[in-house]
């Protein structure tokens, strides 16, 4: 399977998580890009560039896009990335266990990674009470 | 299936490198192979699941090997688990 995968995030958010996922698995990312957005930057002028770094990935099998918070301008650019990838997957929320899971992918499908990427991202979300409660 | 005892020796104990390293050792390996603390068990080649465990320096731990390459797969673990992960042993409290 040839996924492209794609970080869209507010600055460099996703680019800092794939960067500390790598450090610990002493290894780059494969068919992996970041895009990061500047707040009240030219939407259109970024869905241009957005284009640019898609072309730079494989997306035989389609593109799984990780955004960071649903509804805010990365998530709506990703959107409209979205409308010319027809075979694309959003996932919102973006977070360090979902990208480090990223690194310890089997080959799927597209469906499965958004899938095994969403439940990963969400059993690292831990409440624990201290001792006062 | 086979079953043995091992002891987080390394001081950061089963860090996000280490699991990192354990997930890329085990998955060379058809067995099933899994982790369990305190009753908890995690598949050792998932990543977030030897997270989960969240296993400190000196945690005790049993490992599970289970598939037709069970044994190599327990003396990898075992060997893992031993070398502090590659990082090296520190006495246990």
């Amino acid at each position: 399977m040839s996924v492209g995968m794609l970080t869209v995030t507010h600055r460099q958010l996703g680019q800092q998580l794939v960067d500390i996922a790598s450090r610990i698995f002493a290894r780059p990312p494969e068919n992996l890009a970041c895009y990061g957005i500047i707040e009240d930057c030219d939407l259109d002028a970024a869905l241009a560039e957005l284009r640019d770094v898609c072309a730079s990935l494989d997306c035989k099998d389609g593109l799984l896009i990780l955004s960071d918070l649903y509804g805010a301008t990365p998530y709506n650019l990703a959107k409209r990335l979205m409308s010319e990838y027809p075979e694309a997957t959003l996932v919102s929320g973006i977070n360090l266990p979902m990208v480090v899971k990223l690194f310890n992918l089997q080959q799927r499908s597209r469906s499965q990674l958004a899938e095994s990427l969403a439940t990963n991202g969400r059993i690292g979300i831990i409440i624990e009470a201290g001792e006062s409660e | 299936m086979i079953e043995k005892n091992a002891t987080v020796v390394n001081k950061l104990g089963l860090h996000a490198r280490a699991a990192a390293k354990l997930v890329s050792e085990a998955s060379q390996y058809q067995a099933q192979m899994e982790i369990e603390k305190e009753g908890k068990r995690a598949n050792a080649k998932s990543i977030m699941s030897i997270m989960m465990l969240a296993a400190t320096h000196g945690t005790p731990v049993r490992l599970f090997t289970s598939g037709p390459d069970e044994e190599e797969a327990m003396q990898a673990l075992v060997a893992l688990f031993d070398s502090g992960f590659g990082e090296g042993a520190e006495p246990c409290p």
